[in-house]
């Protein structure tokens, strides 16, 4: 297989990306992985390949543009959070989540909080709001073919156990 | 300045003599941001100094946090910094910060708070030995008193909300620290941490890189932060650092037993140099210093307490020599101030 790159020398360095939901996969050759910033000798995080790898993919001239989205709150544009590999507000989680639920859900696999709530988050209107929440993870699930999250936030809606605290056994 | 009564504090690093010391120190973070302002990373300088004031503001409302040092990023110096640093208190990130951002240490109880490094909120917990369920307790204990002071970032879906999504939900990163020498000596080490790797847990040196690590000292922490409870994350944590305990055990007892010879040449050398040489870089320290380590462990080594080897496995960091030699040393001199160091320590105690 040769360098996706320079299309000349073996590829030596297979990565696996997720872009827009979907898995894009990069072989480089050494001398290509080095220039892109590739330290062989270093492990990488899952953040750098997940993030922070946007410029390795071969432009293919069929991808959007990506300074069409920004976050309502603080403005940063997807390219930019993209290239920082770090989100700018609470509210991008919100405005990103496309290109989100993949990624977290590649390196948590989970796509729902299972842990502590600030007190402010305590039940009763938390678990009103929270039902919508668990519909839409329900959707998308889904539509992304994960049957086995899909399974679990099922399960929590019908034990209406939103925390999921219970299921770990605490 | 203050920041000698962090210094002197001998922190997470002293257990108790008659206890293993395979596992050094867990360490529990927890991850938070406010919800009125943007992540640190975005943030200017003046929003920066904003959510620096209004954290102190309900620090100071907190009992717990009575007894704290704050250090400013902007009012430290290089090598100050490098302390810090060295005692993981605060990250390379960090360091390289300035107004409105730095770190608040409450010596004597064992946390800290790093304030818009890459979130608004560090919290972090360190206890000597295997103690993840206590140093959960106490950050918990402290998260909820600065939630009563000031709104967090929270989403009843991906839970609390960080800057980078590798740490969303729990915010929890529980690590802890092992010393792994016979695992190393026996080359078992590769397929374990690629094994742990699967399962949603880093193993990395502490200094240096995966197999390379320096001091043969490794981290253990959980990656995933999502989906699981607190609880969740902690025990199975605790679990894998008693089955690397029982391999280390094991891997002691086949080094005695299959590599005898291997083993005393291994000790007898580390002895010699570090008895002998006038100058030693900072690895090369390291290395020696876990295999007395390890000898003291084995009771290989008795003319020798394994508190002066973790003593001198703190004070040979580059910033620490510079601080006990109060001077402005370059590599060569502080390797020869290493070397006279440990020779010191380890000849005075030669000599009890």
């Amino acid at each position: 297989m040769l360098c996706d790159k320079c299309q000349k020398a073996p590829a030596a360095v297979h990565l696996t990306q997720v872009v827009d939901g979907q898995v894009k996969k990069i072989h480089l050759c050494e001398a290509c992985a080095a220039k892109s910033g590739i330290d062989l000798q270093k492990t990488m995080s899952v953040t750098d390949v997940l993030m922070g790898l946007d410029h390795l993919v071969p432009e293919t001239g069929t991808e959007k543009t990506e300074t069409d989205s920004l976050c309502p709150e603080c403005g940063i544009s997807r390219a930019e959070y993209k290239r920082r590999g770090r989100l700018g507000c609470a509210a991008c989680y919100e405005a990103f989540s496309d290109d989100l639920i993949p990624m977290i859900r590649a390196v948590h696999h989970h796509l729902q909080h299972g842990g502590k709530k600030p007190h402010a988050h305590a039940v009763p209107v938390e678990e009103a709001d929270f039902s919508g929440d668990l519909k839409a993870a329900l959707a998308k699930a889904v539509e992304a073919e994960d049957y086995e999250t899909a399974a679990h936030l099922r399960d929590q809606m019908k034990d209406g156990n939103p925390s999921g605290r219970e299921r770990h056994g605490t | 300045m203050e920041l000698d009564r962090i210094l002197n504090h001998p922190g997470a690093r002293v257990i108790p003599e008659t206890e293993s010391g395979i596992v050094v120190s867990s360490r529990v973070r927890v991850a938070r941001n406010l919800r009125a302002f943007s992540f640190p990373g975005w943030l200017d300088v003046d929003g920066r100094v904003d959510v620096w004031q209004t954290l102190l503001g309900a620090i100071q409302e907190i009992p717990a946090c009575s007894e704290r040092v704050i250090c400013p990023m902007s009012e430290l110096t290089e090598m100050e910094k490098h302390l810090l640093f060295e005692r993981h208190l605060i990250s390379r990130e960090m360091m390289a910060r300035g107004e409105g951002c730095g770190v608040i240490v409450c010596p004597e109880d064992g946390f800290s708070l790093m304030i818009n490094e890459e979130d608004h909120i560090r919290l972090q917990v360190l206890d000597a030995g295997l103690n993840l369920q206590s140093a959960l307790k106490q950050a918990d204990a402290l998260d909820d008193a600065i939630e009563a002071q000031a709104e967090y970032a929270f989403s009843s879906k991906w839970g609390y909300l960080t800057s980078c999504p590798t740490n969303v939900g729990t915010g929890l990163r529980a690590s802890v620290m092992l010393h792994l020498p016979a695992l190393v000596l026996m080359q078992e080490m590769r397929p374990i941490i690629n094994g742990l790797s699967k399962i949603g847990i880093a193993v990395r040196g502490l200094w240096g890189e995966n197999t390379e690590a320096a001091g043969h000292m490794f981290q253990v922490s959980n990656q995933v932060t999502l989906g699981d409870s607190e609880e969740g994350i902690i025990s199975q944590n605790e679990q894998i650092v008693q089955e690397l305990v029982q391999h280390e055990e094991n891997a002691r007892i086949r080094l005695l037993e299959e590599k005898n010879v291997l083993l005393q040449d291994h000790l007898g050398r580390a002895g010699g140099i570090l008895e002998k040489a006038h100058l030693l870089s900072s690895k090369e320290a390291l290395n020696l210093l876990s295999a007395l380590r390890l000898g003291i462990e084995l009771k290989l080594i008795t003319h020798l307490r394994r508190s002066v080897i973790d003593e001198l496995l703190l004070l040979t960091q580059p910033a620490h020599l510079q601080k006990m030699f109060a001077s402005d040393m370059k590599p060569d001199e502080r390797d020869q101030a290493r070397a006279e160091l440990v020779k010191k320590r380890i000849t005075q105690q030669t000599g009890d």
